[in-house]
This record gives structure tokens, sequence and C-alpha cells, in this order.
């Protein structure tokens, strides 16, 4: 394999008061991690919906932290136990649609120092990075049974075409979820390989 | 919707590429300006913000640059003044959370920054444009609690022109010093301390007693309190803007303890204090015993007042009968206990027991091993009387639930610890002063009361409420009235009701709401939605959070 394997790409969702302060302090600090990572931040791990969280498997997320505060210290009480128990129910569907659990971490802490979020993230997209290998090696280029694709997606949501990718889709349905012919897909790949 | 990229000096621009960054940007849906400067934050800079404002009557603005935590409430402010709803500004921190953060991976940091910007352009221009919400504060407050804190807090509310509901348990107000002898340090009368504050609630025509009444119900929120109270007349509604809760406490009667409940000569000092009203006759043989429930693994706090007034009755005792002989029994004083000295000097003798080894209280004697002089000591005794730690009612823990305040282990009512966004949050009307809080001494029961009065009365002085925007809310169509959001909530803010038609609908009080979500997660319908951050501002952040 000449070129490098990308790095895995991590969404991690953070509460806006210990951990995204953490994330805030990695920035003060200037602690290196992945730029491969994205913060969603929420107000409280108690706004975080399975629906939300899988969304984020459904596009191209290779593995989803989830950071809340440590237990006991939410500072509404019980946010950080309902985004455990979203977790749970992912973890559920993952498994259903045969994603690995472990491309979904739940990190309840109220530590914000910002090296310790580096580090944290990391590690996680180290170990995502294993199970991206061992799929690549197993022949799947990505997770199996996930085939809500984002171009399908922007489709059904009526959104404009992006420029210069019209071909090879006349006639492919639109529907979300729905096979498509497999020449039309592999067309599609190679298209999409050569414009990358 | 506008896009400003920020340089930051060269902070950002030195390590992303802020021209490929603003052409991505510019394919965004509904992105009618892109601009970018060295420093937006500076005063010229806000001033160029808020021209291209108003020029191209943006209604929406993401700023590309640093963090919200410093820099939001100054951008926010500056496009609120151009005309852009507030809720519809966004800053994306591409300093912190990108370009200090990936300083060696300058192509893939850039990929990551039009991610965020992305981000922020679908969080703000999906957001609803949301006003403050405000309440008004009712001008009139309750104390529930007519011991000395509650009728200093009276007293104080009043003073400043707050007409009060004060509500008394027991049929006659002035709490537990009522039942005490003597005041220390000054030795006063103590009923006749009570009488007199309690004459001037009486003439106080801002203040109106309830006696024999307890609160059974508590509806609303700050500002609009609904309390129904339990009177000997029946039920009855008081409308409030603040509470203050000065229930006090009870002293432990602990039965079996040191033979209390079975030998009738063993009493606490409480019942003592009773006894020395009526005076002292003879030359009596008293062993007291501190630490009588209190200090032990059911309730390892110190009661704080109790050494003090063993003390302070240990001199009662000995100035009006000379002959007595009294001996205390304690595991070490606390540091503030006052008149030591003076007791020792009257005769009182002070030994001190290891709660391993705890006295011995016979039918005649008290045998106790005294750690000072390491001798088993026989104490023969006409009385015993136990120090035990003040406790709070339990009508008092009942409250706190009607007013979803937290209590701590021993059922004192805890202070919500501090909120650190004081603008999120509709401000706390409850207040407690006093031995509901924590064991407290009289001068401490009339600090914490005037503090709470401060407290409660600039709340009402002020009028109204105000908090950010930030709440759950319900679609009146898809919900069904299960009630999981109430199950769900921690702060009693859904209620649902059923109409006639025996359909319920769940309504979220936006001051007791504190825009957790938790409900959102819980609707098996998906009917709430948290005004700032909507289910579908959320999956459009997400989905461009993973955009190739």
């Amino acid at each position: 394999m000449a070129a490098r394997a990308p790095d895995p790409k991590i969404v991690v969702f953070a509460c806006s008061w210990y951990p995204l302060t953490a994330v805030d302090n990695a920035g003060e600090d200037g602690c290196q991690y992945p730029a491969s990572t994205t913060v969603v931040p929420l107000e409280c791990g108690g706004s975080l919906t399975t629906a939300a969280l899988l969304r984020a498997f459904a596009g191209n997320a290779d593995g989803v932290l989830v950071a809340a505060c440590g237990e006991g210290d939410c500072h509404y009480a019980n946010g950080n136990g309902s985004c455990a128990e979203v977790v749970d129910e992912a973890r559920e569907i993952m498994a259903l649609a045969g994603l690995e659990p472990g491309r979904l971490r739940l990190e309840l802490s109220s530590n914000v120092d910002g090296g310790a979020f580096a580090s944290l993230v990391t590690a996680f997209a180290a170990d995502v990075g294993k199970l991206n290998g061992s799929a690549r090696a197993k022949g799947r280029q990505k997770p199996a049974g996930m085939s809500i694709r984002k171009k399908a997606a922007s489709r059904a949501r009526g959104r404009s075409k992006p420029a210069g990718r019209t071909k090879g889709r006349v006639g492919a349905k639109a529907t979300l979820g729905e096979k498509r012919a497999p020449r039309a897909k592999s067309k599609r790949r190679a298209r999409r390989r050569g414009a990358a | 919707m506008g896009v400003f990229f920020c340089d930051c000096g060269d902070e950002i621009s030195s390590v992303l590429d802020l021209t490929r960054l603003a052409k991505s940007a510019s394919g965004s849906d509904g992105v009618v300006h892109i601009s970018r400067a060295p420093y937006w934050c500076s005063p010229s800079g806000l001033k160029r913000l808020a021209e291209a404002v108003a020029d191209e009557k943006l209604d929406a603005v993401v700023v590309a640059g640093c963090s919200p935590r410093t820099h939001g409430a100054l951008v926010a402010n500056a496009a609120e003044m151009a005309g852009v709803s507030r809720n519809r500004v966004a800053l994306v921190n591409l300093r912190g959370h990108c370009a200090r953060v990936h300083a060696g991976e300058k192509g893939r940091a850039t990929a990551k920054a039009a991610r965020l910007v992305r981000m922020g352009v679908e969080k703000a221009g999906y957001a609803r444009a949301l006003d403050v919400i405000t309440a008004d504060v009712e001008a009139s407050a309750v104390v529930v609690g007519g011991g000395v804190t509650g009728m200093t807090a009276a007293r104080a509310l009043s003073a400043r022109g707050i007409p009060v509901t004060l509500i008394e348990r027991e049929p006659e107000i002035g709490g537990l010093l009522r039942h005490v002898n003597l005041l220390y340090p000054t030795y006063a009368d103590a009923r006749a301390y009570v009488r007199e504050i309690a004459e001037g609630v009486e003439d106080d025509q801002n203040i109106e007693i309830v006696t024999g009444s307890t609160v059974a119900g508590v509806d609303g929120h700050v500002g609009q309190y609904r309390l129904t109270l339990d009177t000997p007349g029946g039920a009855r509604e008081v409308v409030c803007g603040v509470i203050v809760i000065a229930t006090g406490a009870g002293v432990l009667k602990p039965a079996g303890l040191f033979a209390y409940g079975e030998n009738p000569n063993v009493i606490t000092q409480i019942e003592f204090e009773e006894e020395l009203r009526e005076g002292i006759e003879g030359a009596p043989r008293i062993v007291m015993i501190q630490c009588a429930g209190s200090r032990n693994p059911e309730r390892p706090y110190c009661s704080r007042v109790c050494c003090t007034a063993t003390v302070k009755n240990t001199i009662t005792v000995m100035e009006e009968a000379p002959g007595a002989e009294i001996t205390v029994l304690s595991r070490g004083f606390a540091q503030y206990v006052g008149d030591l000295d003076r007791a020792r000097d009257a005769g009182v003798t002070f030994l001190r027991y290891d709660p391993e080894r705890p006295p011995r209280v016979g039918d005649d004697a008290v045998e106790v091993f005294d750690e000072i002089s390491s001798t088993e000591k026989l104490l023969p005794y006409d009385l015993v009387v136990l120090a035990t730690p003040l406790v709070p009612h339990p009508e008092t823990a009942e409250l706190a639930e009607l007013v979803n305040m937290p209590v701590d282990d021993f059922c004192f009512v805890a202070e919500p610890h501090t909120k650190l966004r004081p603008g999120s949050f509709a401000p706390s009307g409850v207040f407690v002063a006093g031995s509901a809080h924590w064991p407290a001494t009289i001068m401490e029961c009339l600090s914490q009361a005037h503090a709470a009065a401060a407290r409660a009365a600039a709340l009402v002085e002020a009028g109204s409420i105000e908090r950010e925007p930030f709440v759950a809310l319900v679609d009146e169509l898809v919900c069904r009235g299960c009630e999981k959001c109430v199950e769900a909530c921690a702060h009693a803010a859904p209620r649902v009701e059923r109409g006639d038609d025996g359909i319920g609908l769940s309504t979220i009080d936006a001051i007791r709401c504190v825009g957790c979500g938790v409900c959102v997660r819980a609707c098996p319908s998906s009917a709430i939605t948290l005004s700032h951050m909507t289910q579908e501002q959320l999956l459009r952040m997400v989905g461009a959070a993973v955009r190739a």
C-alpha cells in the first residue's frame, strides 16, 4: 500500500461544562491531537439523542466519543445519566448494523486538563484505527450494514447536487437504504476516487 | 448569513488556509457575505462587522475565530446591536479547537476548519430568533418557621416594605428558644428575649402570622410561587415571589441511649433548661454526658451548640446551688465553647471519655473510664443530663422536596451549589437560614436571617427576573401526555394536564426548565425540542462534522 491509511474520523460529543472546558484548555495549552477529530458541543450530555449519535456513524465517522461530566457532577442533575443510556441504546443498534462496539466510547469525567483530553482522543483514535485496519483486512472499505450514503441522504432532503458529480447517478434511485446495482456503484466509486 | 474569518493576528492564519476556507464557505446555503479581518474583536473589527450586518441585512452571523468562552459575549453583543438575534450568532473556535491543536497537520487542519465553519453555519442558520425570557416577581414573601430566625427574616423583609406571611407549625411563634432558660453569654432570660422579638412581629402591620399551619404544596416558579397551606381553618392558598425556609431543628431524644426513656432521671439538656427555670433545690449530684447521639456513625456531625449550652447550665446551677456536684463527661470540647474556665473555677469537674468506652448509666451511679487520669470512676447521681444534637424536623425535608431543594444525608437543607453561568438559569427564589440549614448559634441564625432576607428582597425589588432562552418546548400537536418527560426531569419543569377529552398535554415551565434536554431524549414521540439547539440543528451539525 503506497498511501497511508487515512486517520480515523472521530466525532466527539462534548457537554459544555467539564468536557468542553478540557477541549478549550487543550487549545489554550497547545496540546496536539489528530485533526480528523471534530468536537460537537452540547449544552448538556442530556440533550444527546440516539439519533444524533448514530447520525455520526451514518455519515462517515469511524468512531464516536461521548464526553460528559463525571458521576454526580452533572450541573443539571441527571444529564450525564441520560447520555449514558443513549450510549447503551446506540450500542444495541450498532450491533444490529454490524458496527464494532469499540467504535463508541463513553467518557464521564470532570477532568478539565487539556493534555488529558488530547491523550484520550489520540488513544481512542488509535484504537478505532486498529478496528479500521482489521475491517480493511477483511475486504470491507466501510463498516458493513450502514448503507445510508451521504449523497443519497442529501438527495432525499432535496438539496442541490454537489457540482461535477451528476454523471453515473442518472436513473439510480434516491431513496435511503435501497440497494443499487453493483456495477453503477463501482462506477461511482471509481469516479470518486479519480475526482478526489 | 455572513461568515467572518479572523486571522487572530496570525495564530489562525499561520496554520489554516483562510483563502480556501472562504471559498468553501461561499458554497454553503444561505451565505451571502464573507469577509476576513486580522482581529474581529478589536473596536474597528466590531464596527466593521456591525456595518456589514446593516449593509447586507444579515440575519445570522458566523465568526470563525476564537473561543466563545472568552469572546462569545463580545461578538454576540455587537451582532445583536446591529440587529441580529443573539441566538443566530455563532462563534466558531478555529483557534483553540483547530489551529493551536493541529499545528503539525496543516492540510487536514484546514479540512477540519471547513467542517467547523460548516457546523457554525448550520447552527446559526437553523437557529430560532429567541428573546430573553422574563417573569414578574410578586412583591411579597413567605417565611416558613416562626422561631428567632424566621421572625428576624420576616422583620427584615417587612422593613423593606415587603409584605410577609409567616407560617408557624406550633400554636404560637417563638421556636426552640421558648424552651431555653438563659442565653449565653449574657445569661439573660431567653423567654423574655423571644417575647420581645415576637411582639415586634405581632405589631408589624406588614407581617401576617399564620400559626398551627404547615405548607402542604408548592406550585409555580421563582417570582410566582403558589403555596397551599394546611391551616386549622382548612386549606388556604398564598401567592408570593420568594420563600425563606427557617424551620429550624429539634433536639434529639435518643431512646435507649444512656438509659434515656427507661430511667426517669436521665433527661436531655433542653429538658434540663425547663427544670432550671423552676429553680434548683438542695445540692444535687449531676452527671452530664456530651455528644450523646452525635459524632457517631449514624450522625457523624458535631452539633456545635451543645457544649456551650452545657457549660452555661453548669454555671447556672453552681450559682444558684453552690453545694451541687457536677461532673461533665466530654469527648473533648468544641474550640469555641465559652466560659469553660468559669465553670472549672465554680467547682465543676470535667472528665473525658472515649467513644469506644462510653459511660455506663446504672440506676444510681454512672461508671466511666476517665481518659485524662486513666482511672475508672464511679459517679453516684441524682440526675443525668445528655447533650444531644440538633436534628431537622421531618417536615423540613418534606418542604425541601416541595421546593425542589436538596437535603443532605441528615435531612438538613443543602444549598444548591453555585451555578457558574448566572444568566443562563433562573435565580433561586428559595432561601434557607438558621438550623434548618445546619446547627447554628443564635448569632449565626440572626446573620443568616438577615442575609436571606436581603437576597430575597433583592429579587422582589428587581421586579422581574430574566434568563437566557434556553428551554425545552413541547409540540402540542405531537405530545400525547405519556408523562415520560415528567419522569425524566429533575427540575419538576414539565407538567401534564388532561383535557376534557382525556388526552394529556405537557407544558414546560420556562423558568423551572434548565435546558438540559433529558426530556427531549425521554419523549417517545419526539415531541420536545430545545429552543437553543433543536434536533434539526443538532443533526445538521453532526452531518457537517462528518462531511468529507
